[in-house]
């Protein structure tokens, strides 16, 4: 899906995939009933996939959204799980990026995963989590539901609440923190080995230092546009691993005396597979670069819609190709409806991100 | 504008549902009270004894792929679910009404579709038996269900149809003669011998026996088919891997493995061997096709279960969860959300009830309506043991008249069934998919969460979009008996 220069981040996430994660995709998706894949982790780390977006002065790549995009493409197609780990790592190392300070920089910026919620909408953070102010600190109390990474992740990215204001911001704090208990690993639809759980804070203690962003309501809305095409890619990333999935099954087996893909309603929902695939990939191409130019809306909200919520439809499609062997879990393609169906859910609900949608379209035409 | 409080603990009470059943009342009110009465045990128990077990469950099998669920399987047994379809007279506790069962089905996949899917083995064999007509070991089944029911192991069934390379060319006849079939019993003294593997056989790990379709010639499978009834501890014969899968997880799915597995004669269900002057008679074709008719019914009425189980616990957590501040069902986009949810629920139903009425208007035989009362009683099950009664129902004469009396079923009536049980089961399905789709849409972190119990119904919704024919195949069976009747010489499949 990608213009030459990105060439070579599709090669290394293709042999990554290749090496690391197709062996592996199915058997990790038993998290949380087996361990983490923190080897597949570490040499995602070494290969420096999770540093992409990073400058080079802090040993990243220097590359922006769309090589981000070309990565995450090549990793959902085998993973969709790794890929999304990949996806929250950079979400948040930009967040830190952005909002921190030298010294908070310094300290995390390394880090090897760095939780954010990243299933909230971006305009209506949750509001279970309130901080209170005690001089130049904070004391935290409540808890942070469904909380990505949680569970494996050094630091934290908390969206809180000032106690007793209408505002939203977010903490850095150590995941070891005194007063920080993470929840077992939840049990979810899909990206499993992608590790979610709740989290409590009871009487945290923190520095104003550890104050990352101090108006979520307007900052924070604007880092996720630039992100959004990293979703889609997500997306079309695990359709594309459906569409080929199915398309290499429907030349095998045989059904009614011939190949199923010579039955034509097999062959329609390729098609269609095909159609969502291939317009998928450009679409998410052109929010990438709409993005990287610094100008995602409206096109990085509208394609983020359409594209999540259309894998997930032709997913359970990649699924019915395969009839019996496609609702097993053998051939992968279970996982990817399920994956499919979680990634819709990244930045808030579907229908939720359409009337923000419409609701900001007529703000500005005001 | 505020709304009167109902007590939300009825919604999808009967009163507000089964507008047909009731109008049905005016001319059969023994009938449909007996439905009723059914359905508000069936409703009983779910919600007190089943919902309970539901998510731990799931979750056990999820995190032990050999996990097996006995202690629902001995639950069902302990409330008289494994004998509930079975008329009395043979042993079971039904009220009477066997074709009119399937409100009970969707009240149970409503709270767990993995549920009816655990016990769907079971009835599918229940219903192979039943329509082959063999009532020497419907009855001996029937018997050792009702009286192992209550006890550390009960006694269930199955029913083996797939093999590895045929799938949907085994769930219609006339797409036998291409299928690519393993299985094949061999004739021999005294008995059949079995060879191959069948596959995706539900309730497998749990039954005791099994109910095995395999042909005697593979060249020519239709017109020599057998069904056999393979005791689980018969030499020859053992069980495969339990599948993984992505929902359904109580229910087990299973290989099932014939290596030279000799069945002895008086275990031979039916067969084409059996009554030479049937053989052109499409006698297989037949009961596969009512098997079918009566089971693909019934995956229609699994998916309004799941339709509206989805539903329902959507509504439920739509109550406490705000965006913006305001609660979600007070906000017009989740109205509208929940309403096409609910209407989906609602017109699942409508074909499902509309194809057991189908059913029940075209097959001329005695199993259709419901049994006379005089019929099913504690009296005649004793009656039904003694060995003169025995004599007469298990005579080949009665069983010859009775095959010929539904052999005449005319076409017509044959189609009907067939086109609406695939309607109910396309319909059903995918009402039950899409509402799993827009549930976990609606709620999206908790509709992800296992715990809150919305995206197993998703999970499991996408079964019955494949099982009893694919929804694709089922399409072409809707053409090929409504459509295709009325276009002469058109070519279908």
């Amino acid at each position: 899906m990608s213009t030459s220069d990105l060439q070579p981040f599709r090669d290394l996430a293709l042999r990554f995939a290749r090496k690391e994660l197709d062996p592996k995709a199915i058997d990790s998706d038993n998290y949380p009933f087996c361990d983490f894949n923190r080897g597949a982790i570490r040499t995602a780390q070494e290969a420096g996939l999770f540093k992409i977006m990073l400058s080079e002065a802090h040993g990243g790549a220097g590359q922006g959204i769309a090589a981000l995009c070309e990565i995450l493409f090549s990793l959902a197609k085998s993973d969709a799980s790794f890929a999304a780990i990949v996806f929250i790592n950079t979400l948040s190392k930009s967040a830190v990026l952005k909002w921190g300070s030298k010294p908070i920089i310094e300290r995390f910026i390394q880090s090897q995963l760095i939780a954010f919620p990243a299933y909230d909408l971006p305009t209506d953070l949750p509001t279970d989590l309130i901080a209170e102010k005690m001089g130049d600190a904070f004391s935290l109390n409540g808890r942070v539901e469904f909380f990505p990474l949680a569970p494996v992740a050094d630091a934290l990215i908390l969206p809180a609440k000032i106690q007793d204001s209408e505002v939203n911001v977010f903490f850095l704090i150590d995941a070891r923190t005194k007063g920080i208990s993470i929840g077992e690993p939840i049990l979810s639809l899909g990206l499993r080995s992608c590790p979610v759980s709740d989290v409590e804070l009871d009487r945290v203690e923190t520095s104003a230092e550890s104050l990352l962003c101090k108006d979520a309501r307007t900052e924070y809305p604007a880092l996720t546009a630039n992100f959004r095409p990293a979703v889609a890619a997500l997306a079309v990333g695990v359709l594309s691993g459906s569409y080929e999935a199915a398309k290499a099954y429907a030349k095998e087996r045989f059904q009614g005396g011939k190949i199923i893909v010579e039955h034509e309603q097999v062959g329609l929902m390729l098609a269609n597979m095909a159609v969502l695939t291939e317009s998928g990939k450009a679409l998410v191409q052109s929010m990438a670069q709409a993005a990287d130019e610094g100008k995602p809306w409206p096109l990085s909200d509208a394609g983020l819609i359409l594209l999540t919520e259309q894998a997930s439809r032709a997913t359970t499609d990649g699924v019915q190709v395969l009839g019996g062997y496609g609702y097993m879990k053998d051939y992968g393609q279970e996982k990817r409806m399920r994956d499919a169906k979680q990634i819709e859910s990244i930045f808030g609900a579907s229908p939720l991100k359409r009337m923000e949608l419409i609701a900001e379209i007529l703000r500005q035409e005001k | 504008m505020k709304c009167p409080d109902f007590d939300r603990d009825n919604l999808f009470d009967f009163d507000d549902h089964y507008f047909s059943l009731m109008a049905l009342e005016k001319y059969d009110p023994k009938l449909i009270a007996i439905v009723r009465q059914n359905w508000l045990k069936t409703r009983q128990f779910c919600k007190e004894h089943l919902a309970p077990y539901i998510l731990s469950e799931d979750k056990k099998n999820a995190s032990d792929p050999n996990h097996i669920s006995w202690d629902l399987l001995r639950l069902a047994g302990r409330h008289g679910r494994l004998t509930v379809y079975i008329p009395k007279f043979l042993g079971g506790s039904s009220l009477g009404s066997p074709f009119l069962m399937l409100p009970d089905v969707e009240e149970e996949a409503a709270v767990d579709t993995g549920y009816s899917g655990m016990l769907g083995g079971h009835g599918l064999g229940l219903t192979a038996l039943m329509m082959s007509l063999n009532l020497r070991i419907l009855q001996q089944v029937a018997n050792k269900i009702t009286v192992n029911e209550k006890s550390e192991k009960p006694y269930v069934i199955d029913c083996a149809i797939t093999e590895p390379t045929a799938g949907t060319d085994v769930e219609e006849v006339e797409l036998y003669p291409k299928a690519r079939l393993t299985c094949q019993a061999k004739k021999v003294a005294g008995g059949v011998v079995l060879n191959g593997r069948k596959v995706f056989i539900s309730t497998g790990h749990m039954a005791s026996d099994h109910i095995v379709l395999m042909p005697f010639d593979l060249k020519d499978p239709i017109n020599n088919y057998g069904g056999f009834l393979v005791p689980g501890n018969s030499k020859g014969f053992s069980l495969g891997r339990k599948e993984r899968k992505m929902g359904h997880l109580i229910s087990t799915v299973s290989e099932l493995i014939f290596e030279d597995c000799f069945v002895p004669d008086e275990n031979i269900i039916m067969s084409t061997l059996e009554f030479p002057e049937f053989k052109d008679r499409d006698q297989f074709q037949l009961v596969l096709e009512m098997v079918l008719g009566i089971t693909r019914t019934a995956v229609g009425a699994m998916g309004t279960g799941n339709a509206r189980g989805s539903f329902e616990r959507v509504l439920a957590l739509a109550k406490k969860t705000k965006y913006r501040g305001r609660t979600l069902v007070n906000q017009q986009w989740a109205q509208a959300m929940l309403t096409n949810m609910f209407m989906n629920a609602m017109m699942a139903r409508s074909v499902y009830l509309e194809a057991t009425f189908a059913i029940l208007t075209n097959i001329e035989s005695t199993l259709s309506r419901s049994i006379p009362s005089f019929m099913n009683t504690e009296f005649m099950k004793k009656m039904f043991n003694t060995t003169l009664y025995k004599k007469i129902f298990h005579s080949r004469w009665l069983r010859k008249l009775m095959i010929r009396r539904i052999l005449d079923t005319p076409l017509e009536n044959r189609a009907r069934i067939q086109f609406m049980s695939s309607m109910a089961k396309v319909v059903g399905s995918d009402m039950a998919m899409e509402n799993g789709h827009l549930a976990v849409e609606f709620l999206s972190r908790a509709g992800l969460r296992h715990d809150k119990g919305i995206e197993k119904g998703f999970r499991d919704a996408k079964l019955l979009q494949i099982f009893e024919g694919t929804n694709q195949l089922n399409r072409l069976i809707m053409f090929k008996h409504y459509i295709a009747r009325h276009i002469p010489g058109v070519e279908v499949f």
